[in-house]
């Protein structure tokens, strides 16, 4: 049936609406910032300001997708076409950004007698356990959303083998969790991966 | 596609629940109660990755049986040069 771009923005927004939750929580904040300080407060702000637009172009990227490059005139083609019959994502993407924001303003709230985060939101953030634990977090939603997208059919045979050797590279890593693991470069690795895995999605030709 | 809704949908709510942990793990009186919720973080962490990880495991052993048994057998006697 061909790529299914609007799929891949569900997903793509998906994985986004992670990142932006986790972004907003601060967790690529420099240690050593006390959370109550006004610099803190305005990191805080401009990374979620920056993960809600990214999400937002995903969003409007995949509604640009399904509907803008649809024919609107009548015929055959309009009723067979994609998006034509099939029902829209337009629900489920409001959804998925909804559940973000709320995270995102649950995270963003002040903190009784605090900034945008208590100190010990602060402690808890800094914790490597806790950063290796939401990276870990996503993986677990691009395996999930790459097992349903492989179970519909919608990764080729080579997306399918790569995936492979990307899960057999980082389940390791969420299940070691070991002390000494240089966790930035970790960290990094489970982005680019969770990026990669979710490009796969939906490559189907 | 209803069962890729549903994913994406599961997990953008799960994603969303474990910021929302996140934030109440910050809302500790004391150091032990803190100490109790990041433990809470990291196994509840850890039990979705490997509970997704299986998932992903079987789903690519399925497919790779699909492909397999899909595939045109190997012809006999050809070296293939």
């Amino acid at each position: 049936m061909g790529s299914n771009p609007a799929l891949k923005g569900v997903v793509a927004t998906t994985i986004a609406a992670l990142f932006a939750v986790l972004t907003a929580l601060g967790v690529g904040l420099p240690t050593g910032v006390t959370a109550e300080s006004t610099t803190t407060l305005i990191l805080q702000l401009l990374t979620a300001l920056g993960a809600l637009i990214a999400v937002g172009q995903m969003v409007w990227h995949a509604i640009q997708t399904r509907y803008v490059q649809v024919p609107k005139d009548t015929g055959p083609a309009a009723s067979s076409g994609p998006g034509a019959t099939s029902g829209p994502p337009k629900a489920l993407v409001a959804l998925v950004v909804l559940v973000a924001l709320g995270a995102l303003v649950s995270a963003c709230s002040p903190a009784p007698g605090g900034g945008a985060a208590s100190p010990s939101s602060s402690a808890v953030l800094q914790d490597p356990r806790v950063q290796l634990a939401l990276g870990c977090e996503a993986y677990a939603t691009a395996a999930g959303m790459a097992a349903a997208a492989i179970r519909a059919g919608d990764v080729s045979t080579e997306g399918v083998q790569r995936i492979k050797v990307l899960r057999g590279e980082l389940g390791p890593l969420c299940e070691a969790q070991a002390p000494g693991t240089d966790l930035p470069a970790v960290l990094v690795r489970l982005g680019a991966a969770v990026s990669e895995m979710t490009n796969i999605v939906g490559s189907k030709s | 596609m209803n069962e890729l809704v549903a994913a994406a949908l599961a997990q953008g709510i799960q994603a969303a629940i474990a910021g929302y942990r996140l934030y109440q793990a910050g809302q500790g009186k004391t150091p032990e109660q803190i100490e109790a919720s990041i433990t809470s973080i990291v196994e509840a962490s850890k039990a979705r990755a490997v509970a997704a990880d299986q998932a992903l495991d079987q789903a690519i052993a399925a497919a790779e049986a699909a492909a397999a048994s899909s595939s045109p057998p190997p012809v006999s006697g050809s070296s293939g040069g």
